[in-house]
């Protein structure tokens, strides 16, 4: 017990004092966060790595993970900025299951395509907000020497059940990146949301029938 | 060399903001209701429609000349070559980097820069092979749109350039600017720096062909992507990847989502979820 707690602290200490910042103590606090992202992330990259399967099982995988580690209808109204609150209930509920298979269709494609064998580790955590967290990792392929990729998960955990709200790569979160998309095309459309969901609908049809 | 900057330089600003003047003729009409017109003022692109024009015009560019030529670059070199001419273009570009560490007063960063080089141009053949990099002292970039934003001018508004693509004021500036910090300008002649340049975009292009491949393909608006995608990366590399640098990182809230479940039954204040807006685990889409 001694020995596994000395272990813990040193793990949580050493990429603090790396790295210049936080405190220890706010730290700590974050270990399920850390532990979470770790186990969700080795998880996630073994579902990629496996070649066996077709698209519809890769997509029904992705699809199972998604909800398991995503807070899908709070990113989903995020995504929506003040169009969210403009929507009737029935415009709600359309949009949330097309942004959810609009999520599988473009990430699982995008994750297979430049996957390579990666690994993902956690180098720190740090507040974010209330019953928040951003959990910072690093996924590094096997060969790449010198240089991984920084990813950054922001988490949150309302009754310790954490779900993931953002993810950061290389500092370009994918929810603001999303968001600015959406509301650009809404805007296109002058503000109508069924127009953009009539759009965002097409996509996810063409997406579905696509081979990637 | 001092005068020859200043020469060169002031004709070629007038220029880009003549331009920018001109550009500035044909812009979008703002929305009026206060909310969307927040949206607009954070979309930062009143030159929407012609920077989208330009953008249009980018793309033959691109799948005329750029990216075939990315393709058959990467076709004909085997990845070691490739990344050795990567490796090369990041050492010629040491001295740039070095002058905007300094300018930024990153010190540290810029004993790097020098070290990079040297350790790089002496045991790694003239920067073929990144040593440094292998010893674990890794490779960072800058520019003087960088050292502008540290120095606490803003962004300005967003601006599709033709050929180099997405920009703004201040970046635009920068890349003017650091053409002239460049010693290899003074060195050689014309035909020599362009075709470094050339080569400088195709072997960025080849690093991208299927990342942007796969963006564009699963875009509903490739053109409010790349935007996004840009001014998001650029504030990013400002903050040398720290999170609380010169500008604070990209935070979002979902306090209202909070809040919602604390008290649902107080839905005038902010956003909230509606119940049967969220699929239930069986629900909807998990078929």
């Amino acid at each position: 017990m001694q020995i596994r707690k000395l272990l813990i602290a040193a793990l949580v200490v050493a990429p603090l004092t790396a790295f210049g910042f936080g405190s220890v103590q706010a730290e700590t606090t974050h270990d399920g966060a850390s532990k979470f992202i770790q186990g969700f992330g080795d998880r996630a990259l073994e579902a990629i790595a496996n070649d066996n399967v077709t698209k519809e099982q890769r997509d029904q995988h992705f699809r199972s993970i998604l909800t398991e580690g995503f807070d899908v209808p709070a990113i989903a109204a995020f995504c929506l900025k003040h169009y969210w609150r403009k929507a009737t209930p029935e415009q709600r509920k359309r949009y949330v299951a097309l942004f959810r298979d609009f999520i599988v269709q473009t990430y699982s494609a995008r994750l297979k395509s430049i996957y390579n064998g990666e690994t993902l580790s956690v180098r720190q955590v740090v507040s974010d907000g209330k019953n928040g967290a951003m959990v910072q990792t690093e996924i590094r392929a096997p060969d790449s020497g010198n240089s991984g990729v920084r990813v950054d998960w922001r988490v949150r955990s309302p009754n310790d059940n954490y779900k993931i709200v953002d993810v950061l790569v290389e500092g370009i979160s994918m929810a603001i990146t999303q968001r600015d998309e959406f509301i650009a095309v809404i805007q296109s459309k002058n503000g109508d949301i069924d127009a953009f969901l009539d759009t965002l609908q097409k996509k996810v049809t063409q997406l579905e029938g696509s081979d990637a | 060399m001092r005068s020859r900057i200043l020469f060169n330089l002031t004709p070629r600003l007038a220029g880009i903001f003549a331009a920018a003047a001109l550009l500035a003729a044909c812009t979008a009409t703002p929305p009026t209701d206060p909310e969307s017109l927040a949206a607009y003022e954070e979309a930062n692109d009143p030159l929407g429609p012609t920077n989208r024009a330009m953008f249009d015009f980018n793309q033959g560019v691109d799948r005329a000349l750029l990216k075939p030529a990315a393709e058959g670059y990467r076709e004909i070199f085997p990845d070691s070559v490739r990344s050795s001419i990567n490796n090369l273009l990041h050492n010629i570009r040491s001295p740039v980097i070095l002058a905007n560490d300094i300018l930024q007063g990153e010190s540290v960063r810029a004993i790097e820069t020098i070290t990079r080089f040297a350790v790089n141009t002496v045991l790694g053949m003239g920067g073929l092979f990144d040593v440094a990099g292998q010893y674990g002292m890794e490779r960072h970039t800058e520019d003087f749109g960088q050292t502008l934003a540290v120095w606490g001018f803003g962004e300005g508004f967003y601006l599709m350039l033709p050929v180099f693509g997405p920009s703004n004021p201040r970046d635009t500036v920068g890349l003017v600017v650091d053409s002239f910090i460049d010693p290899l300008g003074y060195f050689v002649s014309f035909p020599v720096t362009f075709s470094r340049s050339a080569v400088e975009g195709i072997n960025k292009r080849s690093r991208a062909l299927e990342p942007l491949d796969e963006i564009e393909r699963t875009s509903v608006d490739f053109y409010a992507t790349i935007r996004s995608l840009y001014r998001q990366r650029r504030e990013d590399e400002i903050r040398n990847g720290e999170p609380g640098g010169n500008v604070p990182a990209p935070s979002i809230s979902f306090e209202f989502l909070e809040d919602e479940d604390t008290v649902p039954a107080q839905p005038a204040a902010g956003v909230t979820i509606d119940e049967n807006a969220r699929p239930k685990s069986d629900d909807v889409s998990e078929n």
